[in-house]
């Protein structure tokens, strides 16, 4: 299998955070969602793949280039969390002003994208709401045949209507050959729906790389009386939790066997997945 | 790939473009005073408007969009550098025609042929890439806030004290400025070459200092 992105042995000291030497890669074809808590590292690994963030060391490859070649952003799209356009730029501007660095650039589709979500080609960006903000920076992102898109929480703060919407335009995007996403989020139920692959990171390390169904199928809720909690089962519950009416957790498939019958199980999502995780302290 | 940037760069600015027609009126009414300073200061005051896109840089995230794009640091940094020179130049030009007309009107006259002419435009760009050399660093590495502050006005304020200072000492009566434009006129392949090689180099400093400080930025 190909990869559009290799994270080998990555580190980065900041004051109160470290990116603990992270090793990771990104299959070509997917939605790869990178998820984690809030200052779990996901924005700071995404600067470092971008060049925004200088790495302390390790090597990062995005499809087959070092990060550090400039030329392998034209087939880049990149969506940050926090928008870096001018507050007086209209759609209009920013075409005109960011066209000339794309040789790919495709005025139409930009043009397309723009009737498409209802944005005025006319409109200052210091007006638009924070869904038109993401939908133009998707429009941007898409209309000059970038190969991989690098999203930093990309439906965050939006309603669940117009995180549907992006969602779609993921989807269409996917359609053609070839394209990947990266998609950095802690809004897990989005990926849910979309993402095939996903890098968990947890303060700074990366707890899982793989497939979205092979990490779901990996672990199982598990809930119970007092009485029906093994001593030697504690050790393997992840993110214990006793309460008056028993325990919860979740644990490892493999390790399900010796619970007495009543004890129930369920299936997990990935949102269940980070909060137990986290209440293990990983 | 410069030109590009600074086409980024200026539409950036776009906010502050309306400024620009002001600029002569500034150069005019504070040259009534002292007609000679109209070149330098015309200089300082572009050479103050092409820090613009450092001022929308932090506003706007002006960094994280060029970095998203296909461009190197080194080549955003000769972009800025090259719209500052443009500045510069605007700031010469049209400080060189606004001398005379301020020349009529001030109190002041002063009579100075085309010579004279020459060594204010080389002080002017020798101004310029002095205070190039204390900002522009310290914006690429800092951000416009602290590179304005210590950059641009702690040397200007610097600069303006001692003068203020030498004009009180000699009573308002020294001839020095004259003196040293009669003596830099007179000797203009020396004073106004070694000027601009001066300037130059000067220039050429900063903009390396710059080009290694941003590429060790952190965004």
């Amino acid at each position: 299998m190909k990869n559009v992105i290799e994270v080998n042995n990555l580190s980065k000291r900041y004051k109160n955070f470290l990116l603990d030497n992270i090793s990771f890669t990104v299959p070509e074809g997917y939605i790869c969602g990178f998820i984690g808590q809030n200052g779990a590292g996901k924005t700071t690994t995404l600067n470092l793949i971008l060049g925004m963030a200088l790495k302390d060391s390790g090597q990062i490859k995005v499809m087959d280039k070092s990060s550090e070649d400039v030329a392998i952003k034209e087939d880049l799209g990149v969506l940050l969390d926090q928008s870096y356009f001018q507050e007086d730029w209209t759609p209009i501007d920013i075409e005109k002003a960011i066209s000339p660095f794309y040789s790919r650039w495709d005025s139409k589709t930009f043009h397309q994208y723009l009737q498409r979500f209802s944005l005025s080609p006319r409109q200052k960006f210091k007006t638009m709401s924070r869904g038109m903000r993401t939908k133009l920076g998707l429009a941007v992102t898409l209309s000059h045949d970038a190969k991989l898109l690098l999203l930093d929480e990309p439906t965050s703060g939006l309603d669940p209507v117009m995180r549907n919407e992006i969602l779609d335009i993921l989807r269409d995007y996917m359609i053609e050959e070839n394209k990947s996403v990266f998609f950095s989020t802690h809004i897990t139920s989005d990926l849910e729906k979309v993402a095939d692959y996903i890098i968990y990171i947890y303060n700074g390390r990366i707890l899982y790389s793989g497939l979205k169904d092979d990490l779901i199928d990996k672990y199982c809720l598990v809930r119970g009386g007092h009485d029906e909690l093994p001593s030697s089962k504690r050790e393997s519950i992840i993110g214990l939790r006793e309460h008056i009416g028993g325990f919860e957790g979740m644990i490892e498939v493999s390790d399900i066997g010796g619970f007495p019958s009543g004890v129930i199980t369920e299936t997990v999502s990935l949102d269940d997945i980070m909060v137990y995780m986290n209440r293990k302290g990983a | 790939m410069i030109g590009k940037i600074i086409a980024l760069d200026w539409r950036a600015i776009k906010v502050y473009q309306k400024r620009l027609p002001l600029m002569p009126v500034f150069i005019f009414i504070i040259g009534l005073s002292m007609p000679l300073t109209v070149i330098p200061v015309s200089a300082i005051l572009f050479l103050s408007f092409s820090i613009n896109p450092f001022a929308v840089e932090e506003k706007g995230e002006l960094n994280k969009l060029y970095l998203t794009l296909p461009v190197q640091r080194k080549s955003i940094v000769a972009g800025r550098y090259m719209l500052s020179l443009i500045m510069l130049l605007c700031g010469i030009s049209l400080g060189v025609l606004i001398m005379p007309l301020v020349n009529r009107i001030s109190i002041s006259k002063w009579y100075i042929g085309i010579e004279g002419y020459i060594v204010l435009i080389s002080l002017g760009y020798l101004i310029y890439t002095i205070l190039n050399l204390s900002m522009f660093p310290i914006l690429f590495r800092l951000g416009y806030q602290k590179g304005k502050f210590w950059g641009f006005y702690l040397p200007t304020s610097f600069f303006a004290v001692i003068f203020s200072v030498y004009t009180v000492i000699s009573f308002g009566d020294s001839t020095f400025i004259l003196d040293f434009i009669v003596f830099a006129s007179k000797n203009l392949l020396l004073v106004s070459g070694c000027t601009v090689v001066l300037a130059t180099i000067l220039l050429f400093l900063s903009y390396m200092v710059s080009v290694k400080l941003y590429s060790r930025r952190d965004f």
